[in-house]
């Protein structure tokens, strides 16, 4: 029951990283210094969000799903009809993820050092920071669901 | 309400891990490249912490964060505007994007 209930916090604080960084951009977009503390907070919620799903996932991935037993997701998938899923969508979404961890570093120290409601500039690159992390957080829940698909097409035999 | 400005120089922090971000993505997916190649590369990998790709998360975040503040240190801030911030941050994640989708992809057919 523990292992099956730890894969639940990683997609979880996942999705609450993204709703954070389109929080960034949507105050971004209308910013002033009144919701700078708001843009703050939001920013901040990102880095914590998401590398709470980063190291949980992390974790999931190197104990059990990766693990050399017939029973882990890997075996399952790479014994079934969508061996792509792991070898397309798990490889691709490992990488992937480095990215969405360096930019959710990246948006706090953009949001916390620069007056970004007094620059176009700098407003400008906030929101291109918050909606890159969106498209890329979309994406990994995307390749997630394709993942588990595939446990699922090898389980039902393929049909 | 204050009014937008266009001359606000982006703080060295911002400019020093912006560059560094492009540098960390492009990494990431060369270093993707060269240890899926590499089979005495990803034996070291493995054996540096008992999984390649925790290795592969020490570099790559290790990187940017050390380029980071070792470019925060120069005055690239005075060349280097949000404007282009924000297009290496573009060109950060479709380069290295494409790298990781473009080898994996690749695989598929090999």
């Amino acid at each position: 029951m523990w292992k099956e209930l730890t894969t639940m916090p990683h997609v979880m604080f996942g999705v609450f990283g993204i709703l954070c960084a389109l929080w960034v951009a949507a105050e971004a977009a209308n910013s002033s210094e009144a919701n700078w503390r708001r843009m703050k907070l939001a920013s901040i919620g990102t880095t914590i969000f998401l590398w709470l799903s980063y190291l949980i996932g992390g974790w999931w991935y190197v104990v059990y799903y990766g693990v050399a037993v017939s029973n882990s997701d890997k075996s399952i998938i790479l014994a079934g009809p969508w061996k792509w899923s792991h070898t397309f969508f798990m490889e691709t979404k490992e990488h992937f993820f480095f990215m969405l961890i360096l930019l959710s570093i990246l948006l706090p120290i953009v949001v916390f050092r620069n007056p970004v409601f007094k620059e176009r500039k700098i407003r400008n690159l906030t929101i291109v920071i918050a909606l890159t992390i969106v498209v890329l957080g979309l994406g990994m829940e995307g390749f997630g669901a394709m993942i588990t698909k595939g446990v699922k097409m090898s389980l039902m035999g393929g049909r | 309400m204050e009014k937008r400005s266009e001359n606000q120089p982006l703080d060295k922090l911002s400019v020093g891990f912006g560059v560094s971000f492009l540098i960390a993505s492009i990494f990431n997916g060369l270093l993707l490249i060269v240890k899926e190649t590499s089979p005495s590369l990803m034996a070291w990998m493995k054996s540096f912490s008992g999984h390649h790709w925790i290795t592969h998360g020490i570099f790559v975040i290790g990187l940017f964060i050390l380029l980071g503040l070792a470019l925060s240190e120069t005055d690239l801030n005075q060349k280097i505007d949000a404007n282009k911030i924000s297009g290496m941050v573009i060109a950060g994640t479709l380069l290295g994007g494409l790298m990781v989708l473009g080898f994996f992809f690749g695989n598929l057919f090999a």
